[in-house]
């Protein structure tokens, strides 16, 4: 066994001074960046001196390696009472926070993908006959009769859609939405016009779906139609809080709605035909009339197919996610987008039928698939799990959007478009900014809109339908640009989507002109306009700030002049000369006084204070203090060119936030001022007052 | 019994956290407060003031590991990185300059095999403490032989 006392009398090799953090080098008190070093401390006898290894506190800091830190969790939680007490609510609401690293792309499978990105179109066929139908019914009921091939009409658009999107997801297999096709093949000013159509489209889907589903609920609920609009607000907000936990978690929670609502609409379909074709058709519940306020015309007709092709919107929601598939993605995506195509048109044709077999008449008060679901399936649980159901998936719908609208934002605000903030992931890895702005926006619709679907679809299809033409004919553009192999097909599915979308466009724009879609219309232009705006200011931005840039304005200041302002000879101020003597061989104090009697007495007295420190005295007859300081280290700076100005400002700081109130903030405003003028850099040395 | 300042040495074995839950559970009973340290041994080949970054980040791990089995158990610890010549007298400096009342060290289980030894810093401690010591001996993977003295 080794003595150890008999060891620790020998001297150790090399001597520290105590206390005091060394560098490897031997050179004493160096300050170390990453707060390393050793520390000697004195032990009780001579030899059992030991070394403190220096390390920054561990619940704030980590060194993971020399010259690395880390932040911990800790660090980012607020210390004050309110800051703690959102913090803490933030936490119970949204969760915690993820590392950057926990981001990992979770890979669907095709039946969640289904769910994921196809809630917004099968959806739809809740509210699309209903649509038609209202429409219709100012022609009188012998005029319901059109809503079948109507819905027909629609029904066979969106095969060619989805079909025309299916040359798009293998074309783009990262990913290929109308903002990226359009502006890849058809320019900037193309995928602008796109991507604003689909910002807008996204906020109406959620402000259309969460009404519909409100709706749903007051069919079933009659008591609550008072309270549609609180109640869909209510819904937004949950929606809101949902996605900003991270999409992830959200995937598996929009799965079950979708599915439960597949289930159930297809029972009451298969039942309905059933009893249709047995010769069961139970009549629907006497109706009055209603007036005939309008002849049946062509326009009374594309009016109606108008208003049924919001069925389409979301359509183009798989093309825009394929990097979220499963392996072979294109195949996967491909598929799941036409069982989506095909379960809605299913739908849309089949509720469709059913009204018009069971003579449904929109009514203000009850929805038409409520009424479709309630002659099936009576007024028993089957009705009120068929009606939970759809407003489930019609309040979850808008989820689509909630992944899409802040995906399309970043983008946006990634090539410069949009505010970069948009682009920021939260603490949950998902773009909380543009989640929560879209609930906003949302919210305000469903308000000053009253919760109503109807007042809302006017405006909803038309972007749906810019996006769609503009996409298409960006596929058009992109398949003679390439000339793959089998191009000409691609091209003519393409072209066919193009002209059709296109054509209805036109339609749905025209008829729904002045029921709304004027404000579509002249919100893109304007949208577009600032984009533009805000990419100009972007690249003007950047560069300036590029480092590499040869034009460079002037060569940088080779001097400086140090300031201290003084309002009086008081301990912060005598510390801002203090500091000012060290970064300076020769600063200036700069005095305020506003009598001239006044000049002789400061002067005794900065012979005493002072420490030979030369002082400029300014008067100030108006008693102001800000300007004549400004103009004074304005006046410094015309007359020296080359010389950064600094200024060191004393401030001192009272202990309790409340105390500040009764200091006046002019080194807050002297401060605020001094940032624009150029080359002038400002130094606070603070002196903070004890409680 | 009650505690105001608990001492955990900590030498990078699975007994650590043990060690650090039993001082845990102690300290929440008496509101006592815990300190971990882990000591680095500088041989006699080098300068006491060498600076190995592979030990002091392997006595980052060691403190962190043991710093997160205390916050499981409710206890936010101080700990302290230290390098000497020799384990135990630092361990007693360290008691003495902070005042601590009792040091729990941990006890890694040796093979029945070997001759059964306390390491040379618990010795120290154990011989040359002015607090109260507890020793926590890790439980045996196997049964000891006993052996013939």
């Amino acid at each position: 066994m080794v003595d150890e006392h008999a060891e620790s009398k020998q001297p150790d090799p090399g001597s520290l001074p105590e206390g005091e953090p060394t560098r490897k080098d031997g050179s004493d008190s160096a300050f170390r960046p990453d707060i390393s070093g050793l520390e000697k401390q004195k032990g009780t006898r001579q030899g059992d001196a030991y070394i403190r290894v220096v390390r920054p506190d561990p619940h704030v800091l980590r060194r993971i390696a020399p010259g690395v830190l880390r932040a911990t969790e800790e660090v980012s939680e607020p210390h004050g009472m309110l800051g703690r007490l959102y913090h803490g609510l933030k936490r119970i609401v949204v969760g915690r926070p993820l590392p950057t690293i926990a981001e990992k792309h979770e890979r669907l499978t095709k039946i969640k993908a289904l769910a994921v990105f196809s809630s917004d179109a099968i959806s739809s066929s809740a509210y699309a006959t209903e649509e038609i139908l209202i429409v219709l019914i100012a022609a009188g009921t012998a005029a319901l009769s059109y809503a079948l091939p109507i819905a027909f009409a629609i029904a066979l658009l969106l095969a060619i859609v989805s079909f025309s999107y299916r040359q798009t997801v293998h074309a783009y297999p990262h990913g290929g939405g109308s903002y990226t096709v359009s502006k890849e093949n058809l320019g900037t000013k193309a995928g602008l016009i796109a991507a604003s159509a689909l910002l807008i489209d996204y906020v109406l889907t959620v402000a259309v779906s969460v009404a519909a589903g409100t709706a749903a609920v007051t069919s079933a609920i009659e008591s609550l139609l008072p309270y549609q609009v609180p109640i869909a607000v209510g819904f937004v907000i949950v929606i809101t809080l949902i996605n900003l936990r991270g999409i992830r978690e959200s995937g598996t929670i929009f799965a079950i709605p979708t599915y439960l609502f597949i289930f159930s609409l297809t029972t009451v379909i298969v039942l309905g035909v059933v009893r249709v074709f047995m010769g069961g058709a139970t009549p629907a519940p006497a109706h009055t009339e209603p007036q005939v306020v309008e002849p049946l015309t062509i326009f009374l007709l594309l009016h109606a197919f108008a208003s049924g092709s919001v069925a389409m919107s979301g359509t183009e929601a798989i093309s825009n996610g394929v990097p979220a598939f499963q392996p072979p993605e294109t195949k996967n995506a491909a598929i799941t987008l036409t069982w989506m195509s095909s379960i809605l048109g299913f739908f849309f044709m089949g509720v469709t039928f059913l009204a018009g077999s069971f003579g449904i008449v929109p009514t203000g008060t009850e929805t038409v698939i409520s009424q479709v679901g309630r002659t099936v399936l009576g007024n028993g649980l089957p009705y009120l799990v068929f009606q939970a159901a759809t407003a489930l998936i019609l309040v979850l719908a808008a989820n689509t959007s909630f992944a899409d609208f802040p995906r399309l934002s970043s983008i946006l605000a990634r090539d410069g478009f949009m505010p970069r903030q948009l682009s920021f992931r939260g603490d949950r890895l998902a773009f909380s900014n543009g989640i929560i702005m879209l609930g906003f926006i949302a919210s305000i619709l469903l308000v000053v809109f009253g919760g109503s679907t109807h007042a809302l679809i006017p405006l909803y299809a038309v972007g749906v339908f810019i996006s769609f033409t503009l996409s298409q004919s960006g596929m058009v553009r992109h398949w003679w640009r390439l000339r793959e192999p089998g191009w000409r097909k691609s091209m003519v599915i393409n072209g066919l989507g193009a002209l059709l979308t296109g054509v209805v466009l036109i339609v749905v724009g025209s008829v729904k002109f002045m029921g709304g879609a004027w404000m579509v219309l002249v919100l893109i232009p304007i949208l577009v306009w600032i984009f533009n705006m805000i990419h100009r200011h972007y690249q003007q931005v950047a560069e300036q700030l590029d480092p590499s840039r040869t034009d460079k304005k002037e060569p940088p200041p080779q001097r400086q002049v140090v300031l201290v302002p003084i309002a009086e000879v008081n301990e912060p101020a005598l510390r801002a000369l203090e500091y000012a003597r060290s970064i300076s061989s020769h600063p200036v104090a700069v005095r305020l006084i506003f009598e001239e009697s006044d000049v002789d007495a400061i002067r005794k007295q900065w012979i005493r204070w002072g420490d030979g420190t030369e002082l400029v005295l300014l008067e100030s007859p108006y008693r102001s203090f800000i300007e004549p300081l400004l103009a004074y280290i304005e006046q410094v700076r015309q007359h020296n060119p080359d010389t950064y100005v600094t200024v060191v400002l004393p401030e001192f700081l009272p202990a309790r936030w409340w105390e500040h109130i009764l200091h006046n903030q002019s080194a807050l405003r002297l401060k605020a001022a001094l940032l624009f003028l150029p080359n002038t850099i400002t130094i606070d040395v603070p002196y903070h007052l004890r409680a | 019994m009650k505690f105001t300042k608990i001492l955990v040495p900590l030498k990078g074995a699975p007994v650590d956290a043990q060690a650090v839950q039993l001082a845990c559970q102690t300290a929440r009973q008496s509101r006592a407060r815990v300190t971990l340290i882990h000591v680095i041994e500088v041989s006699r080949a080098q300068p006491l003031e060498v600076e190995n970054s592979e030990e002091i980040e392997r006595g980052e791990q060691i403190l962190e590991r043991a710093e997160k089995v205390a916050q499981d158990h409710g206890v936010h610890p101080e700990t302290d990185l230290l390098q000497a010549r020799a384990v135990g007298p630092v361990i007693l400096e360290e008691a003495n300059r902070r005042g601590n009342d009792l040091i729990i060290m941990g006890v890694p289980y040796r093979s029945p095999l070997e001759e059964f030894q306390l390491g040379t810093a618990v010795r120290h401690v154990l011989r040359n403490a002015l607090c109260q010591v507890w020793l926590c001996r890790e439980a045996a993977t196997q049964p000891a032989t006993e052996k013939k003295r």
